[in-house]
């Protein structure tokens, strides 16, 4: 679906921050993207969201160049979900998750709330909310709305950005068990970026683990999460138990 | 909520029409007659009502634009700036108020550019503060050319100023509804809005031309008048919520009923003797943005 070709990038006037990564997001498949802090992770994300433009090597998506879309075609397949956001304003959560349409307006007409903002507020639970001001929310209500405003955009592929940093221990499940119903229910491409190992086995397909810009290793989970990578890239020993609830890692 | 929205624009729409009958009827003279009404009183409420509304405007404009509660033609020295310059047209060609009106718009946008190249990344604080020092420099420069003070004020306001200020401020009043939804945009990040494919720079931009155009053009027809585009707008989220599509509309409304409301009070409490609008509304304005820096307001929403 999404493909990066010797994709390398630096910010001006400094070292590369990515270094010749060669990789696929398969279609209907969560992705998790993980590296220790300064690894490339958000610079990767910020190149797949055609925010930076890379410095060599190339990214296509559905074997198209990303330069030859336009932004507002781009945004109708690809949408993104930060790890925190930024609201300047107060405004209504169905408002806010109206601004997903926008990709398919003509600028000068409304961000309408229109049937499928209201099929996503109903699927997503958050009727009750709805006229709700966003900024009164509590932190995993607020993130489950922002993930709303980019279902809203009907993208094929969801990028997320460390989405559950800052939502307590209930809402992180809460969220990534989401996640896999969207996968499952509407088989929406996932990609995102994870720190927490055990998230990362239990809920994605595929994983991408990044060390200072470079990619050292891709595959499933049980094949990436290793003693030896995990040594390597977090400096950290580990062991994987299994469980009767499934694998888990250990790190000590 | 529909039913506040309602009543809120059912009393606006009263009290205006109860300050313009109020407006025109009554007078220091005391006297009634056709030309008093039509050719003075006339123009000058009508002049209030679109200056007072397109600052309002303007002043919600600006502060959507620059995710700046506070920001205001008049603070950000758009307005002194727009004086000056209209001041220098007015010495150059005295007998073409277009000259005015063009230099007056020049000079908004000048100021503009000015504020946004001193502080390139726009940190809602920083901006104040250079809108300020700005601000004094632009009204010191107005003094010293006009050091008699009798610039344009409603006072003044005469047919033709008013139909100039009637066509520049009705056409932008019709883009700013058409744009408020891109107020609405801006509540959320540069970023966020790039990946839903739009250019916040082209957002911004449009906003902020609309808002200085009307800056100017009320500045050049009826002198500075500071706090207007923070009164109205704050009070509109206080009565309405937040949503810029509303906010525009009462904005548009109720600074024009500020403005003559405080205009014909200035020209009645000791008359014959005239308290100039711009005296009046800085000194309930100041408190008023005292009391917002505070953060002692509270909103509809929350």
């Amino acid at each position: 679906m999404l493909t990066a070709k010797n994709l390398s990038f630096a910010y001006p006037s400094q070292a590369n921050t990515l270094t010749d990564l060669n990789f696929t997001i398969a279609p209907h498949k969560i992705t998790t993207i993980m590296g220790a802090n300064g690894s490339g992770k958000s610079t990767l994300l910020k190149l797949l969201t055609k925010t930076l433009t890379p410095s060599s090597g190339q990214i296509s998506y559905r074997n198209q160049d990303l330069t030859n879309y336009s932004r507002q075609s781009y945004a109708q397949k690809v949408a993104i979900v930060h790890q925190q956001h930024q609201l300047y304003d107060h405004i209504q959560v169905e408002d806010l998750i109206s601004l997903g349409r926008l990709p398919y307006q003509k600028l000068l007409t409304d961000a309408p709330v229109d049937n499928k903002v209201k099929e996503i507020i109903t699927y997503l639970e958050l009727t009750e909310l709805k006229h709700r001001d966003v900024l009164s929310l509590s932190g995993g209500q607020q993130q489950r709305v922002w993930l709303a405003m980019a279902l809203a955009q009907e993208p094929e592929l969801l990028l997320l950005d460390e989405p559950t940093t800052y939502l307590d221990l209930h809402f992180q499940y809460q969220f990534l068990e989401l996640l896999k119903k969207l996968n499952h229910d509407h088989k929406l491409t996932i990609c995102m970026v994870l720190h927490d190992l055990n998230h990362a086995l239990r809920f994605s397909d595929e994983l991408l683990l990044l060390k200072n810009g470079q990619l050292i290793a891709q595959g499933t989970p049980n094949t990436v999460l290793t003693a030896s990578n995990i040594k390597n890239v977090f400096g950290l020993n580990s062991q994987l138990i299994n469980t009767e609830a499934g694998p888990f890692i250990n790190v000590y | 909520m529909v039913k506040k929205k309602f009543h809120v624009y059912l009393v606006l729409c009263l009290l205006l029409v109860g300050t313009i009958y109020f407006a025109l009827t009554t007078g220091a003279s005391g006297l009634n007659s056709y030309n008093l009404i039509f050719n003075i009183r006339l123009p000058r409420i009508i002049s209030a009502l679109l200056a007072g509304g397109g600052l309002a405007v303007s002043g919600a404009f600006f502060q959507a634009a620059l995710r700046n509660p506070i920001a205001e033609p008049s603070l950000l020295g758009v307005s002194s700036a727009a004086n000056l310059f209209a001041l220098v047209g007015g010495l150059i060609l005295p007998n073409f108020f277009t000259a005015k009106l063009i230099l007056a718009v020049l000079g908004g946008c000048l100021a503009f550019l000015a504020l946004s190249s001193f502080q390139k990344n726009l940190d809602p604080y920083r901006l104040i503060l250079v809108g300020v020092a700005l601000n004094a420099v632009f009204v010191a420069l107005g003094d010293l050319l006009n050091p008699n003070q009798n610039a344009n004020s409603l006072a003044t306001s005469t047919w033709t100023t008013t139909l100039f200020l009637a066509v520049l401020v009705i056409v932008s009043l019709i883009l700013a509804i058409l744009l408020s939804p891109w107020a609405n945009y801006l509540k959320i990040s540069d970023q966020q809005l790039q990946n839903l494919g739009l250019s916040p720079r082209l957002l911004r931009l449009s906003l902020l031309s609309v808002a200085t155009l009307i800056a100017a053009t009320a500045t050049a027809s009826v002198g500075i008048l500071a706090f207007i585009g923070i009164i109205v707008p704050h009070h509109a989220r206080f009565l309405l919520g937040h949503d810029y599509r509303d906010l525009i509309v009462f904005c548009a409304l109720g600074g024009g009923e500020l403005l003559l409301l405080t205009d014909t009070i200035g020209r009645l409490i000791i008359a014959p003797h005239e308290i100039p609008a711009n005296i009046l509304l800085a000194i309930i304005g100041g408190p008023f943005l005292i009391y917002i820096l505070l953060g002692g307001k509270k909103d509809a929403n929350s």
